[in-house]
């Protein structure tokens, strides 16, 4: 397994789609290759792992969907944080950057 | 929620999986199309595209997973982690199952019993609509007949709220059986033709009875119980039309009856209305079940409205008869259902609180297996773990727990049932129906799942409160230690206050029972035999038609035929004496009583005229059962035209209360056109006939005549001579059937049974919670002294005593305990209130029994406090201070 297709821990993904719907309603690929831009290519989301993920998100009530029309006048379904989602999304900021934070310095010394 | 989400995920499963296909398809596609906008070749970027989604099915069947299976799965883990949990600790589900078990086994027992005699709907068409039409006589008769004039015309004349009105007859008969076979005697009732029909009870085979048969004068005819066709007939189905001989008289069967019925103690053979008496219009005799059927949507209220304004028009038209007579309606019941419904709610309450005392131990126990947790819980918290699902998980574990000890609570259930029904007297038969059915069963799972949450919620709310940062801060002690200590605390306040209600109740029930023990019956009971043999009784229609004078010479007739018993069976070895009465004292069936007026007193209203029981005996009755002859002589020979009687006691006192009664006459039937006045020649004391818990009636005893309960004093154990005895009957007439042979003591025992049964029953329940409680006070105290092994031993190195520490820890629990039992005598004293019906001459707030079980409960707990005291005492500050 090369670096670049580092597998996902389950949190970790569920916090990668929260940020990358923060900014506005998305598709699916929308989603993955959003994730593959903002992480520079480290992460690589398959769609055996996204769809399970959005629809499990769904069903917690982070996210809400939508049927829309996709860039090419495709029928395609739209993913948006609700206000439940968005406040995970804040929860899992501050757990991730003390999780990192103690990582960090523990490797440091 | 989640299974609301589930269900709905279910249900549009199909047009959720067409979503599906067309978001992955599309997703497929649009990765394509970015292909081709990179310059690939369309096929070949639809190929690598799919290669790129890997199998569609299989992401489709991740994502269906994720989707649906979210609750199951979770759930399910929780339960494997709960499992595993409970296998990881044996020590601690065995006794969190067994105490359990314990608790849900009794009360699923109790509740059984409760099923089959309160809730179980009366085997009829729709028994909701039917109920019970009763006269009261107050103060003398709280539950009476209806007679059978008024009946007729309440039949009639009901039309508002009642479709159909049925009567049988309230007290049944016996009857010699005599023919083929041995003489047999036979319980009779009659019944309206219209009752089975109403009730929806069908004939096994042949017919039941027709109105015509409803008349006086109708063709004489029977049907039989299928109980009575089984035995007497070996259910032959030709027993169409055989003719049966019932004290001489000849009657024809036609059918049988398809079921049991439960009305009253169930008869051997039934008659038709018509074969009861010729007169079926007069006012007097107050002989009749009525048993209405309400019209749809009538309340009993309602009917009870009509029938007392019916009641009243009654009392109008026969002011002699009729005045002062009360309607009682009230919904149809099993006849044993009305005299047990308090016990078995006080027993149901008493299983309750064991339940509860059992989940406040199960409670304690998971207090302190969770604390043990507490740092694996915060740091699952802290690493993210939902509070929530954290929570639902203990919810899930003692849910478990509880559906262990329901299992284990069943087998422990279906044997106490199976020994409740082996033990439980002739007398409360019911309870022998009692099964593990559906209804019991839904009862058992609520019941699990309701003490699952109930163990479960207290340990889980702590668990959430916790604080995280302070759990991980510390050592080894855990966190929350005030919270804990409050709870803990309170734990042991609960059991102790649980414990104390039912040990009171019990305890009021017992003192009853020793009360009523003291009671003497009026006569000695012990080495006394009794048995029935019953005459044939001449038809009335016949006894009717003969002169005073032939009357005389049949009593005369009779009463030396008897006496001729009395003197063979008094004589046998064995034998110290024998004598006989018409009906057992403490039998609690009544013969025949009737309103009496006194010779040269004012006559009082009919309503109000005082009633009288009437016994008759034979010469030596008194002397041979032991009731005391208070003043003037006892009836005998001499009085066999019924001139002369003796009263008793409580009649003397309240009509003659200087003390002269002897001499004075009464007559006895006021009603009928001939008087019939006696002379009272003696007093004799006062004989329970009712019971020991009823005061004495107002008795009267005349001599002479059949009286067909012998009774013999024996020297020894009185049921050895119960077979000579039969024989000398059976020498002097091979006709006369020789019933109900038992001891007296037998019959004083059953009349006791019932109080027995719930005052034993809920004794053991009582103990059953006090040691329950004791175990889990040992285990709260234990557990309490375990957390402060620390400060015990800071408190030792700093000088303290052993004795300092004793004192210390039982203190603690001294303190516990006495708010326990405060506030237990308080719920105590609000819910004993309730069981007064119940009480004989202990009142429901008897300070001896509250102080007794006080004290009982108070030593118990202190010695599960004193035990973990002494190990408290026993800590090595040394090792104290270092246990970390």
């Amino acid at each position: 397994m090369t670096p670049s297709q580092t597998e996902l821990l389950q949190g970790t993904l569920d916090m990668l789609i929260l940020k990358s719907l923060a900014l506005g309603e998305m598709h699916g690929l929308g989603i993955s290759r959003r994730i593959e831009q903002v992480t520079r290519g480290t992460f690589q989301v398959k769609p055996g792992s996204l769809f399970p993920a959005l629809h499990r998100m769904e069903e917690e009530g982070w996210l809400s969907s939508s049927w829309g029309e996709s860039e090419n006048n495709r029928r395609a379904k739209y993913y948006q944080l609700t206000k439940k989602g968005r406040r995970q999304l804040e929860n899992e900021t501050q757990r991730w950057g003390r999780i990192s934070l103690a990582i960090e310095r523990a490797l440091e010394t | 929620m989640w299974l609301k989400n589930a269900m709905w995920n279910w249900r549009q499963k199909r047009r959720a999986d067409a979503e599906l296909d067309e978001e992955v398809r599309g997703y497929a596609e649009m990765l394509a199309e970015e292909k081709v906008k990179k310059g690939v070749e369309r096929r070949q970027a639809q190929w690598e595209a799919k290669m790129e989604l890997g199998s569609m099915e299989q992401v489709k069947e991740q994502t269906r997973e994720a989707r649906a299976g979210y609750f199951l799965e979770t759930l399910w883990q929780d339960i494997r982690y709960g499992a595993r949990m409970l296998r990881k600790n044996p020590g601690f589900t065995i006794v969190a199952v067994l105490t359990l078990a314990l608790g849900i086994g009794a009360n699923t027992a109790i509740f059984s019993v409760i099923e089959s005699v309160l809730l179980r709907p009366l085997p009829y068409d729709h028994p909701e609509s039917l109920t019970e039409i009763w006269n009261t006589y107050l103060p003398a008769i709280p539950l009476g007949g209806v007679s059978p004039g008024d009946f007729q015309d309440w039949q009639r004349e009901t039309k508002e709220t009642v479709s159909e009105m049925a009567a049988y007859a309230w007290v049944q008969q016996g009857a010699n059986l005599t023919g083929d076979g041995d003489p047999q005697r036979v319980e009779l009732n009659w019944a309206t033709s219209n009752l089975f029909p109403m009730l929806g009870v069908k004939p096994a085979v042949g017919r039941l009875f027709v109105p015509d048969e409803d008349r006086p004068g109708s063709a004489p005819v029977v049907v039989l119980s299928r109980r009575f066709w089984q035995s007497r007939f070996a259910s032959a189905p030709d027993v169409i039309g055989r003719v049966v001989t019932l004290d001489g008289l000849r009657y024809t069967v036609v059918g049988v009856l398809d079921e049991g019925t439960h009305l009253l103690d169930s008869p051997d053979m039934w008659m038709p209305m018509g074969q009861f008496q010729d007169n079926l219009t007069e006012h007097v005799h107050h002989e009749f079940v009525g048993i209405a059927r309400l019209k749809p949507g009538v309340k009993v209220a309602q009917a009870r409205a009509e029938f007392e304004a019916l009641n009243r028009r009654s009392a109008i038209a026969y002011p002699t008869e009729h005045k002062n007579f009360k309607v009682l309606v009230r919904p149809m019941q099993d006849a044993s259902a009305a005299e047990m419904r308090q016990s078995l709610l006080v027993l149901f309450g008493a299983v309750g609180l064991v339940l509860l005392i059992a989940c406040a131990n199960i409670v304690n126990l998971l207090l302190a297996r969770n604390a043990v947790r507490e740092k694996e819980m915060a740091l699952r918290t802290a690493l993210g773990a939902n509070p929530a699902r954290l929570m639902r998980q203990l919810l899930t574990e003692s849910t478990l727990l509880a559906l262990m000890g329901g299992g284990f609570g069943l087998l422990l259930a279906a044997a106490g049932i199976k020994l409740l029904g082996q033990t439980v007297p002739a007398n409360l038969a019911a309870v022998q129906q009692a099964r593990l059915n559906g209804p019991v069963l839904l009862f058992t799972i609520i019941a699990c799942l309701g003490a699952g949450i109930v163990c479960g919620l207290l340990p889980a709310l702590q668990a959430r409160g916790a604080n995280v940062n302070a759990v991980l801060k510390q050592g080894s002690k855990g966190a929350g230690a005030a919270a804990s200590v409050k709870l803990h605390n309170l734990l042991v306040i609960a059991e102790i206050a649980l414990a104390l209600i039912p040990l009171i109740g019990a305890g009021l029930l017992l003192r009853s029972l020793h009360e009523l023990l003291n009671v003497s019956p009026g006569f000695q009971p012990d080495h006394l035999l009794t048995m029935y043999i019953p005459q044939a009784a001449l038809p009335s229609a016949q006894l009717s038609k003969l002169t005073p004078a032939q009357q005389r010479q049949l009593t005369q007739k009779q009463s030396l035929q008897f006496e001729q018993i009395v003197e063979q069976v008094g004589g046998l070895p064995g034998a110290k004496a024998a004598a006989g009465i018409d009906m057992l004292p403490l039998a609690s069936q009544i013969k025949q009583a009737s309103r009496f007026v006194i010779e040269g007193e004012p006559i009082p209203d009919a309503g109000v005229r005082p009633i009288a029981e009437f016994r008759t005996v034979t010469p030596g009755y008194f002397s041979a059962v032991g009731t005391p002859l208070l003043s003037g002589r006892s009836v005998g020979e001499q009085d066999w035209d019924g001139l002369n009687i003796d009263i008793n006691e409580a009649m003397a006192r309240r009509f003659w209360p200087q003390g002269n009664a002897i001499g004075k006459r009464i007559n006895l039937c006021s009603f009928d056109p001939q008087p019939c006045w006696t002379t009272i020649v003696g007093i004799v004391g006062n004989v329970h006939q009712f019971g020991l818990d009823a005061p004495p009636t107002y008795d009267v005893y005349y001599s002479g005549g059949w009286t067909p309960y012998l009774l013999v004093r024996t020297a020894s154990d009185p049921s050895r001579l119960a077979l000579v005895a039969t024989n000398v009957v059976h020498k002097i007439d091979p006709v006369l059937p020789v019933a109900d042979v038992m001891t007296m003591d037998d019959l004083l025992s059953s009349t006791l049974s019932p109080r027995r049964f719930s005052a034993v029953l809920t004794g053991v329940f009582a103990v059953l919670a006090l040691l329950l409680a004791a175990v889990g006070i040992y285990g709260v105290m234990s557990y309490m002294v375990g957390k402060r092994v620390n400060e015990i031993g800071i408190r030792m190195a700093l000088g303290a005593q052993p004795r300092d520490v004793l004192c210390l820890v039982v203190a603690h629990g001294a303190k516990l305990a006495l708010l326990g039992v405060v506030i237990g005598i308080a719920g105590a004293l609000a819910l004993t209130r309730l069981m007064t019906s119940l009480l004989f001459h202990v009142r429901p707030a008897d300070p001896a029994t509250f102080a007794g079980v006080a004290a009982v409960l108070a030593i118990v707990a202190l010695t599960a406090c004193y035990i973990p005291a002494r190990r408290a005492m026993k800590v090595d500050p040394m090792v104290a201070l270092r246990y970390e």
